[in-house]
């Protein structure tokens, strides 16, 4: 399955991804811990939600996500990706590798913008 | 006395006197919890007082199988006295932690340690075989958890330990003192402080390190060179390579034991990216070890939630690459023997309110960690340190964070949105939410503590992990719940026991896998001292039909060691009588059905969001099938939960109104004399 | 010479290119100390099989460790060696520490013979100690390689089964009838760690 590749970001985009927000534009996921269990994660920033979703098991509701992207970060086109990779992903966990890839792919285009 | 030593060291720290416990006399109550509460029940007469209070008696249990072959029982240690950390009231609350101290204590010649009083100036507790001394511990006070003991390993042997250290000429040993000490956390009363042995063992919940801190009590150090007779020694030879070969890791199959909990194919408890070269590290007598000890020597014996502590925060600053600060953090918590569970959802916690911009520098909450530092080691050490010694507003974070959230005037708010996650008697939430997996939420509301007794989580951890990969989960749910449900005895063969729906969660049914539950912890684990990383087991895909070790193997062990022909139910049935004498104990320290409330978020905000993504299943029904459903996405009903309630107490036999146990209940566990003193104090449950 | 002459002649035995005058052990017990865990099971099966009971300090094999330090010097394991030149053997005065020439050569006491003079103890080159001491019968003992295990139904012995090499969770503790290198400690430590140990994610080196 291909997703089309993200075009490079604008410098106020840039700016967005790579800047903290407040705590009501948070994010909340978990990772997976067997005996600790479902461990609470907010996540303040676009990279945070890059390392939640690298984790082995994250669990994460891509829907929020897409809405996060869209609203909070500004970033329609990463967003449609998103909901392709949505409709693409057989499970959640494949779901997990594309939306991952694409994420990782937008924060290195912001790091080397800025 | 097979399995027992026989005597019980009672030591006063206000006028530094010891003497002994007759073991007889507590033996109905086999060891570990039961002696712990029948001992407290005794000794400690006013049961409101606070934690804190010199009269307040900490009992340290082994069981007759500690320093023995028994696979995952011999090295346990059970704490237990009135607690501080939880709230509105510090209940009389439990802890345990592993390693080699109960089997030590064995050696010397001792079932456990009475502690009570409070001495005048710092003090330690050196004990040698059978001689005890209370001795001065200046030298040591303001020592972290790891340099005190290897100072006290200095101090018992004089040359180091690679030869045979000789106590006199007759006693030796290759073995170290065990240890159990406190850090600057306990000694500055820390009510989220733990007990702490050798590099990574924790006596974590109830702050019991604030509580020997305010005792002037520093460390327990015991070394033993005697030992423990064993009813049936070609038994429990035998009975240990049968469940090695039957249950346990065969190293050149490790596949065989994908679905097993003895014998597991990933043995290891830790969640930081592993070291380049470790070795794998077992508690005493463990059949299989869960600790690490590393190349590095970074992260030596830490396990499960302590491991995870920052993680996350390191990754996220280090471009997703784990660093040592990981590893450093992890240890830091020992060092200064801190809660792992208060320090990281503490931590979360006001990260939270700094982005709020409440909390920081000149902010209303007023402190000086610099967040831009989140994830290195600077900023790890900072924040432990405003615990440990209560520095500015660490002086807030030492109480706790319910606590403290509370002293914010932010309580109430922040329980509502669930941005504090604590969700029974003001202490952390495990991870196994109330709203989800319900055995666990209602198992500590209707008791004293998270119970953090991980029984029934595989039946979460397996079909989640697979179900988000898009596989089948297997074996498939209908078929787990029938083989558990077998082994619940008494209540054997209900699989509606297991049956996590919504429709279900408030029944009967549930209900009686609560009890089975706190009734099994109480005898099998918290008492014989059973450990909760290898028992019970339900399911081992290495026997034929999938049947694991429990029913047979708890009772198999300990009538080998004991001698005592106790059955499984024999067990189950202490187990409810020790249940009792708790629930007794809190009910003289002022619990009544009405408090017994999980905070707010529970009951309308949805776990874990919508319950539109892979994240919660457990074994439940639907439409009459049995499957793994998804249990994120909801929220407890309060006045469903009152229902409940009153089911559990009726099926345990306590007055539905006030939650307070029943003259005939108490009388028919041969528990009259509770009634008697709970009746004397207008407490008895009516009925 | 050697093996080739029997009869009247003891069987002798070429190691290090000296002839050594008293028969060599035919059973070892190796080590991997890298792959030991630390329970701590060996000593208990030891204790438990030879004396019925659970006593560390009664333990014919020792494992030593120190939690704070790194791997893979956390750990240490000291097994009797079956020395082929036994100075336990060679310091008793009552020949109650001898070679048991029924039983394979296993250097092991007699305590009937045993007076409690501690000689072996003291002549063990190893630390710690070799020999032990039961400080309840005053004797002396050491690993027999489980040629005298009362408290197990498995046979012992050379021939037979070791107690802790059976109950050793992890497979890290190796039977062997050829004589190890006798200088140092490298012929009596073992790697026994194969594919499974890499599939739980540690080094096999």
């Amino acid at each position: 399955m291909s997703i089309m590749k993200l075009r490079d970001p604008s410098r106020e985009l840039a700016m967005r991804v790579l800047t903290e927000v407040d705590f009501e534009h948070r994010l909340n996921g978990f990772i997976l811990r067997e005996r600790a269990g479902a461990v609470p994660i907010s996540m303040y920033s676009f990279k945070e939600v890059v390392s939640l979703l690298d984790d082995p098991q994250p669990r994460l509701d891509f829907k929020q996500l897409e809405e996060w992207i869209r609203s909070v970060m500004g970033d329609t086109e990463l967003a449609i990706h998103i909901a392709q990779a949505i409709r693409k992903g057989n499970n959640d966990q494949e779901r997990t590798y594309l939306i991952g890839d694409l994420l990782g792919e937008r924060l290195n285009q912001c790091k080397r913008l800025i | 006395m097979n399995g027992y030593a026989g005597k019980i060291l009672r030591i006063n720290l206000t006028d530094r006197k010891t003497s002994t416990i007759d073991t007889r006399d507590y033996e109905q109550w086999v060891g570990g919890h039961g002696m712990g509460s029948a001992i407290f029940w005794d000794l400690v007469k006013d049961k409101t007082i606070s934690g804190f209070h010199p009269d307040n008696v900490v009992t340290i249990m082994t069981s007759p199988l500690s320093g023995t072959l028994v696979p995952g029982a011999s090295a346990r240690t059970e704490v237990q006295g009135i607690g501080v950390q939880s709230s509105p009231i510090e209940w009389f609350t439990r802890s345990n932690f592993g390693g080699r101290f109960a089997p030590m204590l064995k050696y010397a010649g001792w079932d456990g340690i009475v502690i009570e009083g409070k001495a005048d100036k710092p003090v330690w507790i050196d004990i040698r075989n059978e001689e005890v001394k209370v001795k001065e511990a200046q030298h040591l006070w303001g020592l972290d958890t790891w340099k005190t003991q290897e100072e006290i390993w200095r101090e018992v042997s004089g040359r180091g330990y690679d030869k045979w250290v000789e106590l006199d000429s007759e006693q030796r040993t290759t073995q170290r003192p065990a240890v159990l000490t406190i850090g600057p956390a306990g000694e500055n009363l820390a009510r989220i402080a733990c007990l702490i042995h050798d590099a990574g063992n924790a006596s974590g919940q109830g702050g019991f390190g604030g509580i020997w801190g305010s005792k002037n009590l520093k460390a327990i150090s015991v070394i033993g060179m005697g030992g423990i007779q064993i009813a049936d020694p070609k038994g429990l030879m035998e009975a240990r390579l049968w469940a090695q070969v039957k249950y346990g890791t065969d190293l050149k199959n490790l596949d065989a034991s994908w679905f097993s909990k003895f014998g597991r194919k990933k043995p290891q408890n830790r969640f930081w990216d592993p070291h380049e070269s470790a070795r794998l590290q077992a508690c005493i007598g463990c059949h299989l070890g869960c600790k690490e000890r590393t190349n590095t020597g970074f992260g030596n014996e830490s396990t499960c939630h302590e491991t995870t502590f920052y993680t996350a925060y390191d990754k996220s600053k280090h471009g997703g690459r784990q660093t040592s600060a990981t590893y450093i953090a992890t240890d830091l918590l020992q060092k200064y023997g801190i809660n792992a569970y208060e320090a990281s959802r503490g931590l979360t916690y006001i990260r939270a309110l700094q982005r709020m911009g409440i909390f920081g520098s000149g902010k209303r909450l007023n402190c000086d960690l610099d967040f831009r530092k989140l994830g290195e080691i600077e900023f790890a050490n900072e924040f432990l340190k405003m615990i440990a010694y209560r520095r500015g507003i660490g002086d807030d974070f030492a109480e706790g964070f319910f606590r403290a959230a509370k002293k914010w005037s932010r309580l109430e708010e922040d329980l509502k949105t669930g941005i504090l996650p604590y969700s029974y008697w003001g202490l952390p939430e495990h991870g196994y939410d109330p709203r989800a997996e319900v055995e666990w939420g209602y198992g500590s509301i209707l008791g004293d503590r998270d119970i953090n007794e991980h029984d029934f989580n595989f039946l979460f951890w397996w079909p989640s992990g697979a179900i988000w990969a898009g596989k089948t989960p297997q074996p498939p749910a209908g078929q787990v719940v029938k083989i558990i449900a077998e082994k619940l005895i008494p209540y054997e063969n209900n699989p509606l026991m297991l049956d996590f729906s919504t429709d279900n969660i408030y029944s009967e049914h549930m209900a009686k896998l609560v009890a089975w539950h706190r009734h099994y912890t109480r005898f099998w684990k918290e008492s014989v001292l059973y450990c909760d990383h290898r028992w019970p087991e339900f399911i081992n895909s290495k026997v034929p039909g999938y049947s694991g070790i429990t029913g047979e193997g708890e009772p198999r062990f300990f009538d080998v060691v004991t001698g005592k022909k106790f059955s499984f139910l024999d067990g189950m049935e202490l187990g409810r009588k020790i249940w009792n004498l708790d629930n007794a104990v809190w009910t003289l320290q002022g619990r009544h059905r009405d408090m017994v409330h999980f905070s707010d978020y529970i009951y309308h905000l949805p776990y874990g969001g919508s319950g539109n993504y892979a994240m919660y299943h457990l074994p439940g029904r639907e439409k009459g099938r049995w499957d793994y459903i998804r249990v994120n996405g909801r929220y407890l009903d309060k006045t469903k939960f009152e229902e409940f309630k009153t089911r559990f107490y009726n099926l345990e036999g306590w007055d539905s109104r006030s939650g307070w146990p029943k003259r005939k209940t108490l009388e028919s566990l041969g528990l009259k004399f509770v009634a008697d003193e709970l009746e004397k104090n207008k407490k008895l449950g009516a009925g | 010479m050697g093996a080739g002459v029997g009869g009247v002649f003891q069987k002798l035995i070429w190691v290090d290119n000296a002839i050594a005058a008293i028969p060599a052990s035919e059973g070892y017990l190796l080590v991997d100390t890298k792959k030991c865990q630390g329970c701590l099971s060996c000593m208990l099966a030891c204790s438990l099989v030879h004396e019925g009971i659970e006593n560390l300090s009664l333990a014919r094999i020792q494992v030593l460790q120190n939690s704070f330090e790194k791997f893979p010097d956390d750990l240490t394991v000291a097994q009797c060696r079956q020395c082929v030149e036994p100075p336990c053997v060679e310091a008793c005065p009552e020949k109650a520490l001898y070679v048991d020439k029924k039983n394979g050569n296993i250097r092991i006491v007699d305590i009937k013979k045993c007076i409690g003079c501690k000689s072996c103890i003291q002549a063990c080159p190893y630390d710690p100690g070799r020999a032990l001491w039961n400080p309840d019968k005053k004797k002396a003992l050491k690993c027999d390689l489980c040629s005298n295990a009362p408290f197990w139904s498995e046979k012992g012995g050379v021939k037979g089964k070791q107690a802790c090499v059976e109950v050793c969770p992890l497979k890290a503790i190796q039977f062997t009838k050829k004589i190890p290198e006798q200088k140092g400690d490298t012929g009596y430590r073992v790697n026994l760690r194969g594919e499974g140990w890499k599939k739980l994610g540690y080094p096999v080196d």
